[in-house]
């Protein structure tokens, strides 16, 4: 991200008990915005749908790692980077539609529908066997007594 | 997570409290899916005021609830759901086939 004011990075297996992990990882990144409690669970959300199409869907085979990043820029703003190898989307587009799934019936398809409602930006590029990159971006509103610069 | 239930007359309620993310997700899908095996309930009441954290996750859950009660020609009821959860119902549009308490 241009102009970062801090950031963040990690690495972690693309195993399901990773994904409490990162959201509370970014949660606490974010804490530095003073952002409401409904702000912290979009954020909160949205990370954990991301990481969660990570761990289910990129390494049907060998597990592989999920590289996450938060940026935070100088307007108060949040930049998620949500990276893997894995086998990455043939069609992104049929991907991001509501209730699309691959993951069968404790899927809900709504992973990108959530992350695309919860955040103010949800940006995604796949190639086919080398892996997916979500980037998501949201502004925290500025309280009214000011916020700490971060 | 934790998961608990408790049956009543009028049907079961099954609890679920903690946070319900893909891993938990399917814990919870399981569990409801024995206890819809083995009661038949003609009503099943997911009480949530205890979660803390739920993301597309809990849609499973309900939607799995749902089929499975309406296999048996059961009701489905969400309770106590925090406004961070019906954020995410209302997203995928749960609000409008399932009742909320």
């Amino acid at each position: 991200m241009r102009n970062a004011v801090n950031q963040m990075s990690l690495t972690f297996p693309a195993r399901s008990v990773n994904e409490s992990f990162a959201r509370a990882a970014v949660a606490a990144f974010a804490a530095q915005l003073d952002p409401t409690i409904e702000e912290l669970n979009d954020i909160k959300t949205a990370v954990s749908e991301g990481v969660t199409n990570c761990i289910v869907h990129a390494y049907p085979k060998e597990k592989g790692t999920v590289a996450l990043s938060a940026s935070i820029d100088e307007k108060g703003g949040i930049e998620i980077r949500i990276r893997d190898k894995g086998c990455g989307i043939s069609d992104v587009e049929a991907a991001r539609a509501p209730m699309f799934t691959t993951g069968g019936a404790e899927r809900s398809g709504m992973g990108f529908t959530i992350m695309e409602s919860f955040m103010d930006r949800c940006q995604v590029r796949s190639t086919p066997g080398k892996g997916t990159l979500v980037v998501l971006y949201k502004q925290i509103t500025p309280r009214l007594l000011g916020r700490r610069t971060p | 997570m934790k998961i608990t239930h408790e049956k009543k007359l009028t049907g079961v309620v099954v609890a679920l409290s903690g946070e319900l993310g893909h891993r938990e997700g399917m814990e919870a899908i399981a569990y409801i899916s024995r206890i819809i095996d083995l009661y038949m309930p003609p009503a099943l009441t997911l009480e949530l005021s205890g979660l803390t954290f739920m993301d597309s996750s809990g849609i499973a859950v309900v939607m799995n609830a749902y089929r499975g009660m309406r296999q048996i020609e059961g009701k489905l009821r969400l309770s106590g759901a925090p406004e961070s959860a019906l954020k995410v119902f209302r997203c995928a549009g749960i609000d409008r086939i399932v009742k909320f308490q």
